[in-house]
């Protein structure tokens, strides 16, 4: 077993090797592989019937009908090799995704000018696969799915690429390594707050913490407001769609303080990133706080994304 | 990727098309309730198809699979190719109940080939081979279309194209495969036809055994003479020699009998038979006949390796005839056979007569031959009574038991079966060893090529005395009769209503259409013997000219360049492609217009948009830019907007652009 495993790394170094990571990825013949397929196996039987037809009856019209499938065999090779040669896959910035949740990579597939690609299946694990066609002379986005396992900067793994164009008679595929990094921000929970925070907002800091104050008034219903703004009690009476409106310039600052949790640095940083996407839903300006990093309050999808970022790529001191 | 695709609607249409143009030329084989049986299956999932009609239930199904498999056990008794192909057929609709996902559809397809070959078994002619090609076409387009899984619109179009790309790519691999595989003999023997010799001569003649056989205008065999076709009346194609006779059927006695086939083997025959003068060589291709007699011209004296030559001097061989055949021979047509005598054995087996047959006639032959006083002048009698009151006829009446006696007497009216029996009995009831010989006689030389055509029509019946000193002697009381039959043919001696019952009488009434029918058979004829003609040997001198040699290691290398070759040809990816795809015509003709135009001094920059150019010009020289204008804006309009245009239009503007060109002051 051991061996086995280490057997398979090595091979799949060889792999990667053959092909060095980076953007952009055409496939040429060092890197695609081309087998018989199972579905071949049939077709043989029906050749060698044939041809054992063709003997027995020493029917030259049989037997040449069985050299032409043959034939037909061989050029089905040269097919599906050239379906997937000058395949070019490059992925451009994907955006950043969840620890634990599917992620999704874009993979644009183009191919040499006036060739196409059929039937292609693509895949980040044997599993999961997506199926692409590409005309000729065009281009095709496909979304692979990635399921994160931890946050922080993830490179995509392999992406098999394979084939069975066009008469399913041999499997024709590649290993793609393409050289992207995707930023996973730590997978939102609900976070556990420090004991003296918790017990019933006495506290100065957890007073603000679950303040929803700084109200100041309803403004008419814009479309695409976030819901929690919406005034559901009014709503509710019968006054139609209002937004509550929180205070601008005097808006009280929020800080989210990486202390004020409690739990193991993932559980904390969970917790933070829960409390981020939270707050920036219902319009609050926040900061932030962690060991040895500070990030001032301000509002924004941009410090939002700055926010989970550093969320993301903390590195506790231990580990350090 | 283990999950079980469902098939596509457009894959099964497809599928039901193959499998109706498979099935259809085989319905000549099936048995009728099959034939309707594999129609009704595929109408049937194609209305399903449709969301028609619907699914059986299981019970149903079981019962057409039970009902299937013992209506094939009820009509073939016997396991011949016949019965395989029907089974093949039966399982291969049958399982249009039971399709359901991709995969089964793919391994019906693969099916689907091999009943193609099947069809190949029964016609191996030129029209048999293209519709074999197409078949192929739509199996393989089924597999594309079926594997694509329906895919949008154009995936049938596409998967037409790319087959028949394939197909045609696929053509050198087969020739060289066909040239160079070796051929492995047969390894086994299932008669081709239930009904064994449904044409051709057959080993027993018996009334009405001809006139069946020359209804039918099939060709029997080919030959092609080395140097000049002999006479009409010297054409005589020995198959059997029939010596026994039961009072109504002329069979083989058991020494003749070249299906038993020990005793029947002539080994000494090269003391016995003595040959001078002319020598005739050539080569019959022998349609399949089930059979294991060969046809040939007495007295043949060099044949195949593996074809003997039996005591009553006709040719056979160890196999069946099940396939299209070719072999040469060469004959004497002047030679004398056992002219020293004949063995007690053999002379008792041509004199021999059924008892209580015939009485009439055992008397009459007695007292002839008393009067005659030789064979030869008993012979000169005979012939001569028959000559004067006979006559030739393919609608005889029919004989009672003492047949000749009937014939002989009352009738007087048969074709060559009644003439070669009586004559046969005759001689031997008076005392001079006689047989019959069955065969065909004559031949059509086919005016395109120059061979002759021996058909099923021409099908005869002679007779063999031996005579003291001269041996075996072929006497042919037709001949008598009907010189005619011997000298032209058979449709040339009878009349007008008796060549109605021939085979094939349309043709021959018309010029053009026997003309045509003549061209083609040439041409069948040349695909034969260069097609389907090449077997081992041939393949091996094949070889020993191409390469030097056929020693395996050799082909093996030549063979592998040749496909290295090929493969390259086919990876290429420029050489063809950039020829074929040219820039659109649109394109073209806007390139066109812009070297004109740098003609007249108004070069486009790089990066300039058609409009800005056309606009550019326009300013300088306001005539020529409203061209230029009109041309761009039907240029931008095809390519930005993907707008219809009128390309005669553009044509025309750029041609104007052109003579602007001639008439410019800067030239």
């Amino acid at each position: 077993m051991r061996l086995s495993n280490r057997i398979e790394a090595v091979f799949w170094r060889w792999t990667e090797k053959r092909v060095p990571r980076s953007r952009q990825v055409t496939l040429r013949h060092r890197s695609i592989y081309v087998i018989p397929s199972k579905s071949s196996l049939g077709f043989t039987v029906a050749i060698f019937l044939l041809w054992l037809l063709g003997t027995n009856y020493q029917n030259n019209l049989i037997l040449a009908a069985s050299f032409l499938l043959m034939g037909l065999f061989f050029v089905s090779i040269i097919h599906a090799f050239r379906n997937l040669s000058g395949l070019t896959l490059s992925v451009n910035a994907p955006s950043p995704g969840f620890c634990c949740q599917m992620v999704n990579v874009p993979i644009e597939l183009s191919t040499a000018e006036n060739m196409a690609a059929h039937d292609l299946w693509l895949g980040m694990a044997p599993d999961g696969l997506a199926q692409a066609d590409v005309p000729q002379g065009a281009a095709a986005t496909i979304a692979l799915q990635v399921l994160p396992e931890r946050r922080g900067w993830l490179q995509p793994g392999r992406i098999i690429v394979k084939s069975y164009y066009p008469l399913g008679l041999v499997r024709v595929w590649s290993w793609v390594y393409l050289d992207t990094n995707i930023l996973i921000y730590p997978q939102p929970t609900p976070p556990t707050f420090v004991d003296h925070l918790g017990r019933g907002g006495e506290s100065e800091e957890g007073a603000r913490i679950q303040a929803d104050d700084d109200f100041m008034g309803f403004v008419d219903y814009q479309p695409g407001a976030p819901l929690s703004q919406v005034a559901w009690k009014l709503y509710a009476r019968g006054a139609g769609l209002h937004l509550k409106q929180y205070g601008g310039a005097e808006r009280a600052s929020f800080w989210l303080d990486y202390e004020n949790l409690t739990g193991g640095v993932e559980q904390r940083l969970s917790g933070l990133c829960y409390l981020a996407l939270e707050w920036h839903q219902s319009g609050r300006d926040f900061g932030l706080k962690l060991p040895g990093q500070t990030i001032s309050v301000a509002a924004g999808e941009a410090h939002l994304h700055q926010v989970l970022k550093a969320l993301a790529l903390y590195q506790p001191e231990s580990a350090k | 990727m283990k999950v079980s695709f469902s098939l596509s609607v457009k894959a099964l249409r497809w599928l039901l098309l193959s499998q109706l143009f498979i099935v259809a030329p085989l319905v000549l084989q099936l048995p009728i309730w099959l034939t309707i049986l594999a129609f009704a299956l595929i109408v049937w999932r194609f209305q399903l198809s449709r969301g028609l009609w619907y699914y059986p239930g299981r019970w149903l199904k079981v019962l057409v699979a039970v009902a299937v498999t013992a209506g094939l056990a009820a009509t073939f008794r016997s396991f011949a190719m016949d019965a395989m192909v029907s089974l093949l057929v039966a399982g291969f609709v049958l399982k249009l109940t039971e399709l359901r996902t991709r995969s089964d559809a793919c391994l019906l397809s693969y099916l689907g080939y091999f009943v193609i070959g099947t069809q190949l078994l029964y016609t191996s002619g030129i029209i048999g081979a293209f519709y074999a090609l197409v078949c192929v076409l739509l199996v393989s387009v089924t597999v594309m279309v079926n594997h694509a899984g329906g895919g949008n619109a154009t995936v049938a179009l596409r998967s037409l194209r790319t087959i028949t790309i394939m197909l045609m790519q696929a053509t050198p691999f087969m020739l060289v495969l066909f040239f160079v595989v070796p051929r492995v003999g047969s390894l086994w023997t299932v008669p081709l036809n239930n009904a064994a010799g449904t044409t051709g001569v057959s080993s027993s003649m018996s009334p009405g055994d001809f006139s069946s056989l020359m209804e039918s205008s099939d060709v029997a065999f080919r030959a092609t003479f080395e140097d000049e076709i002999p006479e009409p009346r010297q054409l005589y194609w020995r198959a059997l020699v029939l010596d026994h006779f039961d009072g109504r059927t002329w069979t083989q006695s058991n020494p003749q009998d070249v299906k038993a086939r020990g005793y029947v083997r002539w080994r000494d025959w090269q003391s016995q038979i003595e040959v001078s003068d002319k020598r005739y060589d050539y080569e019959i291709l022998l349609e399949p006949t089930d059979e294991n007699w060969l046809y040939a011209l007495a007295a043949p004296t060099e044949f195949s390796r593996d074809v003997w030559m039996s005591r009553g001097m006709t040719l056979y061989q160890k196999n069946l005839v099940s396939q299209r055949q070719q072999y040469t021979v060469s004959s004497y047509p002047s030679y004398t056979v056992q002219a020293e005598g004949i063995s007690d054995y053999l002379q008792r087996s041509s004199l021999q007569l059924p008892r209580n047959f015939n009485p009439y006639t055992r008397q009459l032959a007695k007292s002839w031959m008393a009067e005659a006083g030789s064979p030869e002048a008993l012979i000169q009698r005979f012939l001569t009574f028959i000559e004067n009151r006979f006559h030739y006829t393919l609608q005889p009446s029919v004989l009672g038991k003492h047949s000749i006696d009937e014939f002989l007497t009352d009738t007087r009216a048969g074709f060559c079966e009644h003439f070669a029996g009586s004559f046969v009995f005759f001689m031997r009831a008076a005392g001079i060893p006689a047989r019959v010989v069955v065969g065909y006689q004559g031949g059509k030389v086919n005016p395109v090529q120059g061979y002759l055509t021996v058909r099923q029509l021409d099908a005869h019946a002679w007779a063999e005395v031996w005579l003291e000193a001269k041996g075996w002697v072929r006497v042919d009381p037709t001949f008598a009769v009907a010189p005619e039959r011997i000298d032209r043919g058979v449709e040339f001696s009878l009349g007008n209503a008796g060549s109605q019952l021939l085979g094939d009488a349309w043709s021959r009434r018309f010029y053009v259409l026997a003309n045509l029918r003549d061209r083609l058979d040439a041409f069948n004829y040349r695909w034969h013997i260069w097609v389907m003609n090449y077997d081992g040997e041939q393949q091996k001198a094949f070889m020993q000219r191409i390469f030097g040699d056929s020693a395996p290691w050799r082909i093996v290398v030549w063979v592998s360049g040749i496909f290295a070759l090929i493969i390259a040809v086919l990876m290429l990816p420029g050489v063809w492609r950039k020829s074929r795809n040219r820039q659109p015509l649109i394109h073209r003709l806007y390139l066109r217009m812009c070297r004109y135009l740098s003609a007249l001094g108004y070069q486009r920059h790089v990066g300039e948009g058609a409009r800005d150019f056309a606009l550019r010009v326009s300013r300088d020289n306001h005539e020529l830019g409203a061209l230029v204008l009109e041309a761009s804006d039907l240029f931008e309009r095809h390519v930005y907007q993907n707008q219809p245009i009128s390309i005669p239009r553009l044509r025309l503007l750029v041609h104007k652009i052109k003579a602007r060109r001639l008439l410019s002051p800067f030239r």
